[in-house]
């Protein structure tokens, strides 16, 4: 009989333990920023918007047991209530655990491994969670050899791992190698901070500049507002949410933000970079041709320039001996497709020479192109 | 006595046949000289459309290989009238229009042959600079020839080391 009540009791409380395992797992969860490196103050939020309130209460107390890669307090540690069924903790994982950067990439689970459970020790609920460290996004965006890249947390929505789908309510961290941007030898050093010029929408709509002259305060436009954090060794890194840093609605028209870096006092800039909306296709890259592909001075040259940035308007400059001629490059659709017919024959008739300098630009005077065209000699 | 009867009948049949072949004059025509190219292509021609073609793209597959003129420039403009002399052999050449200079404005032609050539080579309008037709300035191939629509096309190609880069396809249309 003893035996039996033992089995009951035992399968009652196996029972009670499987149901907890799984009680409490939040909808989705993410970091604030979305790319951190391990001696950052990082944010994860822990959203338990279908979660039952009776399992769950509105602000009441929450907890998270870690193991792994350590528990640095031998106990339960609680997370804030930050409003509407979100939790959050906020820590730098270096001074958290201890550990340095290479002994938390190093660390055999390659996981931030917790579990969170509720405050009723009587009848609490847990869920496990694992956060994976494998990544070293910023580790290996410098080894890239890449000027830029950017991440969200928006891909995945129950998982914390960066993706690239930008919403303009996304966190959005953008970063910047210095050491491989032509000119930003002063920031690469450390010496010179980096900043971002940018706008919604192409630079149509909410253009934060990067008024380089505006020293005091922190507010949009100013060069406090606009300035990259830098991580070392010339690593840059910007974490934003696009509606608020454009100073937006939500529900504004949000198809891309376009931007470039500009190292202290516009003493080094790169070119335009688009980051497009989710739900807006990304367009194939801008295409130059020069038709045809070999050329005398007796033909016709056609300049064409396939998928180019909205509002970007391009003119040309052709030097060929002591002649110069310009002009605007042209089209119905000029995002589509915008060209210009150069009549060699009329242009530079007669004179004795074996090849053009053609020079292409925007209306922002931003290079799109600058080389020779060799010229054939007809039999 | 019947015998003869179908005789004579049988002879007679014979001779009204032989009446009507020797009625039948045979005619057998004038003599008529064949038309020559020249004939066709002689006259005032104006430009229906103009395309560049890169050669080196279309050998190589590439796009784009052909880039449509017609709306550039003056194109539309381009005319070309090919003289002849009275007994219909080809003389001189004149350019009219504002249209880009792509072969000398004036000049001499000349057919590299009479007539349509049965292996399908397109027959060629030669250009010279002179009248004595010493010096060659260039060539146009009739791609197309006019018949019964009086349309006609010229392939203006143009070769370095004698590898084709560029050519301009041009489609006339004759106005006298």
């Amino acid at each position: 009989m003893k035996k039996i009540i033992f089995c009951i009791i035992g399968f009652i409380m196996l029972s009670v333990s499987a149901s907890r395992a799984a009680d409490i797992i939040p909808d989705k969860y993410w970091a604030v920023p979305a790319v951190y490196a391990m001696d950052e103050e990082i944010t994860w939020y822990f959203d338990f918007g279908s979660t039952s309130p009776s399992v769950l209460p509105d602000g009441s107390p929450l907890y998270m047991w870690i193991w792994a890669p350590n528990n640095p307090t031998n106990d339960i540690i609680p997370i804030d209530y930050e409003g509407n069924r979100i939790w959050k903790i906020t820590f730098t994982p270096t001074t958290f655990f201890g550990l340095t950067q290479d002994e938390i990439y190093a660390h055999s689970d390659h996981a931030f491994n917790f579990l969170l459970r509720s405050a009723n020790f009587d009848d609490y609920h847990t869920g496990t969670l694992v956060i994976k460290t494998n990544t070293n996004y910023v580790g290996d965006f410098a080894a890239s050899g890449e000027v830029w890249t950017y991440y969200s947390t928006e891909d995945n929505n129950t998982q914390a791992i960066p993706g690239k789908k930008v919403y303009p309510a996304s966190n959005v961290s953008i970063l910047f190698n210095a050491n491989v941007a032509p000119g930003f030898t002063d920031a690469a050093a450390g010496v010179k901070g980096v900043h971002m010029h940018s706008g919604y929408n192409n630079f149509a709509d909410h253009t934060i500049e990067y008024h380089s002259w505006e020293t005091t305060g922190c507010y949009p436009q100013s060069a406090c507002y606009t300035e990259f954090k830098h991580l070392g060794n010339g690593i840059y890194k910007k974490d934003l949410v696009p509606y608020e840093y454009f100073q937006a609605l939500e529900e504004d028209e949000f198809s891309n933000f376009e931007f470039l870096f500009v190292q202290d006092d516009w003493s080094a800039t790169t070119s335009n970079y688009v980051v497009y909306a989710a739900d807006v296709p990304i367009p194939p890259p801008p295409s130059l041709y020069f038709f045809p592909l070999k050329i005398s001075l007796n033909d016709i040259l056609v300049i064409s320039r396939e998928n180019n940035n909205r509002g970007q308007f391009l003119s040309y400059t052709i030097t060929g001996g002591s002649k110069t001629i310009s002009g605007n490059m042209t089209g119905s659709s000029p995002m589509a497709l915008q060209r210009a017919f150069v009549n060699l024959v009329e242009e530079f008739k007669g004179m004795n020479i074996s090849s053009l300098t053609a020079t292409i630009k925007d209306q922002n005077d931003n290079e799109i192109y600058s080389g020779d065209i060799p010229l054939v000699i007809p039999d | 006595m019947k015998q003869i009867k179908y005789f004579i009948e049988s002879l007679l049949l014979f001779l009204s046949v032989f009446i009507f072949i020797r009625c039948a004059d045979t005619d057998d025509g004038s003599y008529v000289s064949p038309i020559t190219i020249s004939e066709k292509t002689n006259g005032d021609w104006h430009l229906l459309s103009i395309t560049q073609i890169d050669e080196t793209a279309k050998k190589a597959g590439l796009n784009p290989s052909e880039m449509f003129l017609t709306d550039q420039f003056e194109f539309t403009t381009f005319g070309i009238t090919l003289n002849v002399d009275v007994d219909g052999n080809p003389t001189s050449y004149a350019v009219s229009g504002n249209a880009p200079d792509i072969f000398n404005e004036q000049g001499y032609w000349s057919l590299d042959t009479d007539f349509p050539q049965t292996n399908g080579t397109p027959p060629t309008i030669l250009l010279y600079g002179d009248a004595a037709k010493t010096q060659q300035a260039g060539k146009l191939n009739i791609t197309s020839m006019p018949g019964a629509t009086p349309e006609m096309e010229l392939k203006l190609t143009r070769t370095s080391n004698n590898v084709p880069f560029v050519s301009y396809q041009i489609k006339l249309t004759k106005t006298n």
